[in-house]
């Protein structure tokens, strides 16, 4: 398990305390065109009244306690045998870094180029392009082992999707175009 | 008696010949997932849950919750194997097992996990039977105001215990409701916070978050951390002693009851009774001389006992109540939905051969682990060798095929590489991904019953004060968000006093 530096740590807790901060403020204004009562029952302006104001309030502190750097309980060492334990050291979603940045920027703007160039292309060739990038680039294998892969995986894309649950994924005007 | 016919109902729905299939299924691919690190009961079910739509809903939950309590399992045998964790529940499990293992009784302590899970498993499903109808019957004279205030008592009980900063968990869960807003209102037709998008009109479907914000996170948080070669284990290492069982019975006992009812309460789940049950016998063998940690079969069982026998335990609020026990049974309830079924008080009563079928599935589940674990754990562990860049690109396939087979449109592929791209960013600093799940789930529900309420009081809200349950559970509400900073404070203090005790001799 990986942990962020602290430095980092603090500069990302303000700007993920700030984005809730916007955002609860940002529902807080634009909810108030729905009424907060209608017809003598509550209308669809309650809820995103009271709970983006308290998302509001609770990102005030998460603001405070970032720049005091006080929230942090996760910075601290993980633990090396049984003794010392505490419960937050179990927590179901432990903070844990992300794995290599570009690994990550790769994966998620190839899953964006699939979905944009899928009416074109096909969503399933676009996979199989995303799955041979990965293998290739990001992980360093062979050429024919990517290849062998993307084509795999493309086969029982198919066989699942298509022919098993019989979903209408998009085939690619391209293709179309050229008489598949 | 009614609970043992019921559940003999449940056992002629549960033996069918497809419904042994699809039980088998889950639980051997449950293992898998939770053997493999990186993957988790909540990845797993996430990403199966769209293919199951086209199944009978017995026969898909059978399926769904098999991949539950089978990466149980399966995390067991990367945590002594490999000393990495596939489900957050079997971190304690490492403590000893993976001493065990380097010991060469690797093979004793996967047996040991195994017989535990299957005794708890089976002290879970008897409690889980006796107490789902009485649970099920006073949840019935529940009207909106109750609803509500259950429903609240959830999203913040669960925001209090499972995690371990609750502002941001409250952050998390206030969002997960702001975003079931989006959308008509039901109520009066108002469209709100659609921005012009057609798409938004229907709101947003809760499983596109759940595949970007579990399975596509996951694979984001994995990529390039490598993993530790996994210690050999064979079939002739799987043998029990009967020391090791007289060691283990007690620890499996207490897990198995400590577990059950962690399993009960919304957010405790699985992570934490497993905690809690290593640190019940690491207490009780300190007492007798022995220290935990240091490969020792009563650190396996207990835990592993725990953690199985809470899973269980998670379904009683989820099939009850409607409220869910855990991250995965947020999941499950939302497929309950999706498959138009109102998991709550009436389900009992108006679903029993489902409700008794899938308890009944569970038993039947158990005893499929015990028969696939006993001998196959050499084997499942040969699976720890299949390297994580080959897996991943797989995972993210399915997830963005399973996202888009949802309503065949390639704007919720959108809303997942959003989710899974914001979810990377607040998960790396300890923004937990469970309450918003569940804020999710529970918000459209949550805003009906508060409208109904406020029509019932003809208008006014002061309505609930009323209703004596209403109060007690909003005041349950309240005192899980007081109670929880106050004990932590109270309890700093005391360490503080503590400290200060053992500093002063040395001065």
């Amino acid at each position: 398990m990986k942990f962020l530096r602290t430095s980092e740590r603090s500069a990302g807790e303000v700007i993920c305390a700030l984005s809730f901060l916007a955002l609860g403020a940002f529902v807080v204004l634009d909810g108030l065109q729905y009424p907060v009562m209608a017809d003598g029952i509550v209308g669809p302006g309650l809820m995103p009244l009271v709970w983006g104001a308290s998302l509001a309030a609770v990102a005030v502190v998460l603001v405070v306690n970032a720049l005091r750097g006080a929230s942090v309980m996760d910075d601290l060492p993980p633990p090396v045998d049984g003794e010392n334990l505490s419960i937050a050291d179990f927590a179901e979603d432990d903070t844990e870094a992300a794995g290599k940045p570009t690994t990550v920027a790769g994966i998620l703007i190839l899953m964006g180029l699939s979905v944009v160039l899928a009416p074109a292309v096909g969503l399933i060739p676009m996979l199989g392009v995303l799955v041979f990038v990965c293998v290739f680039a990001f992980e360093r294998e062979g050429f024919l082992t990517a290849a062998l892969m993307a084509i795999g995986s493309m086969a029982a894309a198919w066989a699942l999707f298509v022919w098993l649950f019989e979903v209408p994924v998009p085939v690619g005007s391209v293709w179309q175009a050229m008489g598949f | 008696m009614d609970s043992f016919y019921a559940i003999m109902g449940g056992f002629s729905s549960a033996l069918t010949f497809w419904n042994i299939v699809y039980c088998a299924f889950g639980v051997t691919l449950g293992t898998v997932i939770g053997l493999l690190p990186g993957l988790g009961s909540s990845t797993g079910v996430a990403l199966l849950l769209p293919l199951t739509l086209g199944l009978d809903p017995l026969a898909a939950m059978i399926l769904l919750a098999g991949i539950y309590y089978g990466a149980q399992y399966g995390g067991t045998i990367s945590s002594v194997l490999v000393a990495t964790p596939g489900e957050a529940s079997s971190v304690p499990t490492v403590l000893d097992g993976y001493k065990l293992a380097r010991q060469g009784r690797g093979g004793a302590a996967l047996a040991v996990a195994a017989i535990a899970s299957f005794l708890a498993g089976t002290i879970s499903i008897v409690f889980l039977s006796v107490l789902l109808v009485p649970l099920a019957q006073i949840a019935l004279k529940f009207g909106p105001p109750e609803t509500f205030a259950l429903m609240l008592f959830g999203i913040i009980s669960v925001v209090g215990l499972a995690s371990g900063d609750r502002f941001k968990g409250f952050a998390m869960a206030a969002t997960g409701v702001l975003i079931s807003t989006i959308g008509i209102d039901a109520m009066t037709g108002t469209a709100r916070f659609t921005f012009g998008f057609t798409e938004l009109l229907n709101g947003f479907d809760f499983l596109y978050v759940v595949i970007g914000l579990f399975a596509i996170n996951e694979v984001l948080k994995a990529v390039g951390t490598g993993q530790p070669e996994p210690l050999r284990t064979r079939f002739r290492d799987m043998i029990v002693t009967r020391e090791d069982m007289r060691r283990s019975a007690m620890p499996i006992f207490r897990g198995g009851l400590l577990g059950f009812f962690f399993g009960i309460i919304p957010g405790a789940g699985a992570t934490l009774a497993s905690f809690f049950s290593y640190d019940i016998e690491r207490r009780i063998a300190r007492k007798k001389g022995i220290m935990l940690g240091t490969g020792r079969i009563e650190g396996v069982a207990g835990p592993e006992a725990a953690n199985n026998s809470s899973v269980n335990g998670s379904f009683i609020p989820t099939l009850a109540l409607g409220i869910p026990g855990s991250a995965t049974t947020a999941i499950l309830l939302g497929g309950f939905l999706l498959f138009g079924i109102q998991p709550g008080p009436l389900l009992v009563r108006e679903q029993p051969s489902l409700v008794w079928g899938l308890v009944a599935s569970f038993y039947v589940g158990n005893v499929l682990l015990l028969i696939l674990n006993l001998p196959l754990a050499p084997v499942f562990a040969l699976m720890l060798r299949f390297r994580y860049c080959f897996l991943y690109p797989g995972i993210l396939v399915v997830s963005i095929l399973g996202a888009y087979s949802l309503e065949n449109d390639l704007f919720g592929i959108w809303i997942v590489i959003g989710s899974a791209a914001l979810g990377l960013g607040l998960t790396s600093y300890g923004y937990p991904a469970a309450p918003l799940i569940l804020g999710l789930v529970l918000g459209r529900p949550l805003e009906t019953s508060l409208v109904q309420t406020s029509s019932m009081g003809t208008g006014s809200l002061l309505f609930f004060f009323e209703r004596p349950i209403a109060v007690v559970l909003l005041a349950l509400s309240l005192a899980s968000v007081i109670v929880p900073p106050l004990m932590a404070h109270l309890d700093r203090q005391r360490k503080a006093r503590s400290d200060q005790a053992l500093a002063r001799p040395s001065r």
